[in-house]
């Protein structure tokens, strides 16, 4: 189980106050969606959530499974099961996409005490799941996200997603920047991933995809703040009224 | 010239040459540009050298023989047993140990011999190549015949606690293609002076390595005239903690050359200098010229980079790139930058730029979301630093073995 106690966070770098109480409890199997107007808090949350520095927790916590993470490093986050899709996956010239994840999946399993795979296992199991997710395996032999088109980048977070598989997937806005034919893909991965002990955190800004993955609970959103909570329905409450009712 | 006796070989006449101008030279004047960074007195200093060590052993480089030709220094003097080797495996190449020249009456290279360095010297004087010019006690000098293919792997390795002065000879006659591998390790100072001679349609891949256990500085002068239609890269890698100066000159004195002049260097002492100091002079037209300098720095270790483009107003099509970055892994590390254009053509294009930074926090912080530890993460990121210099080597062993040392040197 994945939960937020009363979490307040600031902006080290303009000590600006970002996050004002958010509390919020995910259990295993279940689909939570944020939603809510740009400059509400959601990266900051997803970041937050994820350990990246500069984000300071003035007051809360944030707990896996009973136990707090907040002094667990990003990578130590990674390996316990907390994955971020980025909202803007950047692109790392010279490093190889492949050796990335393979990397990455291997340092997770070294962390959880299991074998390592060589390059070949790791290959077929790759090879597997981008075929699955309609990644071009040429493309993944470019350096990181270098030259990728938005929807390629999107696709990548996902593939990633696919192959360490965590317990619980924060997807920042993964929809925004795709059409339709590569949001139905992304919902594919998504859809496929969802099981009984694998949770996720949707944010996105439109409801749209809301119609691919069915979520069990939507948040709304505003200055930090959760100010709504419901089901599906909420989703399309704010699609055909927008959010100014609901922040008044 | 100088008069002729019978005892007296015709390099006698460069030696004394050599000796007088560097008689002239004060080295102990810092206002010399050429020395802005760094005194000659770095690589050429009085200190006792430092004590040979038994050092933990690096990894070696492994070539595949059938290949790859090998020649062995022993400090600093050429091991006859695998120049003998040379020999028998390589009819079409003509080779002498430097020492072995003065031997004979006529040799080849006496055309050729000094003429890169003296050119060179031309715009600046460079002391060290002088001294080098009457001390060197053996080298390698090489001719490769029209049209010959050769990969040849260079070893220096020592231990005495001399400075150990070397000339090499590279001659490629027409339509050659030749790579050079040249790997310095073990505890010996090194003042080392290369010529290059690179015929029409001549090609040449040339790499050096520099070891991170050499307990003593190194400088290498590389001298090359490159004519029509050659392609000539030279790619640097230090992994040193003490001084090493990489100078490359060359002059493209034939239409349509491609030059490539690329180094890495890892400081990761105080004691650590790596300096890359380039001239690249266009004399003809339709040249192209690449710069490419990276440096990764950490512990207070420094590096230098002095590189000029020169553009004669002949040179008219050039296309001259300079670029230099600087990783700064700790606040007491500096890397010293001067880039030069000189340009006396109108229809050239040049660039140059250089930037200096730390690792990119946000790289950071998506390789470790996906679960890579921090050290691995910075691993893969000096790496990445340096894909660019290792994109130019064509031979995947020494990509491995640069790779390792990176990764070695990271976690030290
Ligand atoms: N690094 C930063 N420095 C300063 N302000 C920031 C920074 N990151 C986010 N903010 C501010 O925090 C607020 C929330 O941003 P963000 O979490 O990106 O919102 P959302 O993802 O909901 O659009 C915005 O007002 C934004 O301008
Ligand atoms: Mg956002």
């Amino acid at each position: 189980m994945f939960e937020i106690k009363d979490l307040h966070v600031n902006i080290s770098e303009v000590e600006k106050k970002i996050i004002s109480g958010i509390n919020l409890k995910i259990n295993p199997g279940e689909v939570h969606a944020i939603m809510g107007p740009n400059g509400s808090g959601k990266s900051t949350l997803s970041y937050t959530l994820s350990g990246k520095e500069g984000y300071e927790i003035e007051k809360g916590d944030i707990e896996l499974d009973g136990e707090s993470i907040l002094d667990d490093e990003p990578d130590e986050r990674a390996a316990k099961g907390i994955f971020l899709a980025f909202q803007y996956p950047i692109e790392i010239p010279g490093v190889g996409n492949l050796s990335f994840i393979r990397t990455a999946l291997n340092s997770q399993r070294k962390f959880n005490g299991k074998d390592e795979l060589n390059p070949a296992e790791f290959l077929k199991i790759l090879r597997e799941k981008a075929d699955f997710l309609n990644v071009d395996m040429e493309m993944l032999k470019r350096p990181l996200n270098v030259g990728f088109s938005g929807g390629e980048k999107k696709r990548n977070e996902i593939l990633q997603m696919a192959l360490l598989e965590p317990r619980f997937c924060i997807l920042d806005e993964t929809d925004s920047g795709l059409d339709v034919d590569a949001m139905k893909q992304v919902s594919k991965g998504v859809n496929f991933l969802r099981s009984e002990n694998r949770s996720f955190l949707i944010i996105t800004h439109y409801q749209r995809l809301l119609n691919y993955i069915k979520p069990d609970f939507v948040h709304i959103m505003a200055k930090g703040k959760i100010i709504k909570t419901g089901g599906p329905e909420l989703a399309l409450e704010v699609e055909n009224q927008g959010y100014t009712h609901l922040l008044n | 010239m100088v008069f002729e006796n019978k005892n007296s070989h015709w390099i006698d006449a460069y030696t004394r040459k050599f000796e007088e101008s560097f008689k002239s030279i004060n080295l102990l004047d810092n206002k010399k540009e050429y020395w802005r960074f760094a005194s000659p007195l770095i690589w050429h200093d009085k200190l006792p050298i430092k004590k040979f060590q038994e050092t933990r052993s690096s990894q070696s480089l492994k070539f595949d023989v059938t290949k790859y030709s090998f020649l062995r220094f022993n400090d600093g003097i050429l091991d006859t047993e695998t120049l003998k080797k040379f020999i028998n495996e390589n009819k079409n190449i003509e080779i002498c140990s430097f020492k072995d020249i003065f031997l004979k009456k006529d040799h080849w290279s006496s055309l050729k011999f000094s003429k890169a360095q003296l050119k060179a010297e031309k715009s600046y004087e460079r002391p060290l190549a002088l001294f080098n010019g009457f001390n060197a006690g053996d080298g390698v000098f090489i001719k490769f015949k029209k049209g010959v293919k050769k990969n040849l792997h260079i070893i220096y390795e020592g231990k005495n606690e001399k400075n150990n002065c070397i000339r090499n000879l590279f001659d490629l006659e027409e339509n050659s293609e030749i790579k050079v591998f040249e790997h310095f390790y073990g505890n010996s100072k090194y003042n080392i002076v290369s010529e290059l001679f690179a015929a029409d349609n001549s090609k040449l891949e040339h790499c050096k390595i520099i070891n991170q256990d050499i307990s003593n500085s190194v400088i290498y002068h590389f001298f090359g005239n490159c004519k029509k239609n050659s392609k000539i890269k030279t790619v640097n890698f230090s992994f040193s903690d003490n001084p090493v100066r990489n100078e490359t000159n060359l002059y493209l004195e034939g239409t349509n050359c491609e030059t490539t002049v690329a180094s890495m260097g890892f400081g990761k002492k105080e004691t650590s200098i790596c300096d890359n100091t380039v001239f690249i002079s266009h004399q003809e037209e339709s040249c192209k010229s690449r710069q490419i300098i990276k440096n990764a720095l950490k512990n207070g270790a420094k590096a230098i980079f002095q590189g000029k483009i020169f553009v004669d107003s002949k040179a008219q099509k050039t296309d001259g790139y300079q670029m230099s970055n600087g990783l700064i892994l700790s606040d007491d590390c500096e890397f010293l930058v001067k880039p030069e254009l000189e340009i006396y053509a109108d229809d050239v294009v040049c660039s140059h730029g250089s930037i200096s930074g730390t690792l990119n926090e946000d790289h950071l912080f998506y390789l470790r979301s996906r679960g890579i530890p921090l050290i691995e993460a910075q691993k893969k990121l000096i790496q990445a630093f340096y894909s660019e210099i290792l994109d130019e080597v064509s031979e995947d062993n020494i990509v491995y073995y640069i790779q390792n040392q990176i990764s070695e040197m990271i976690t030290l």
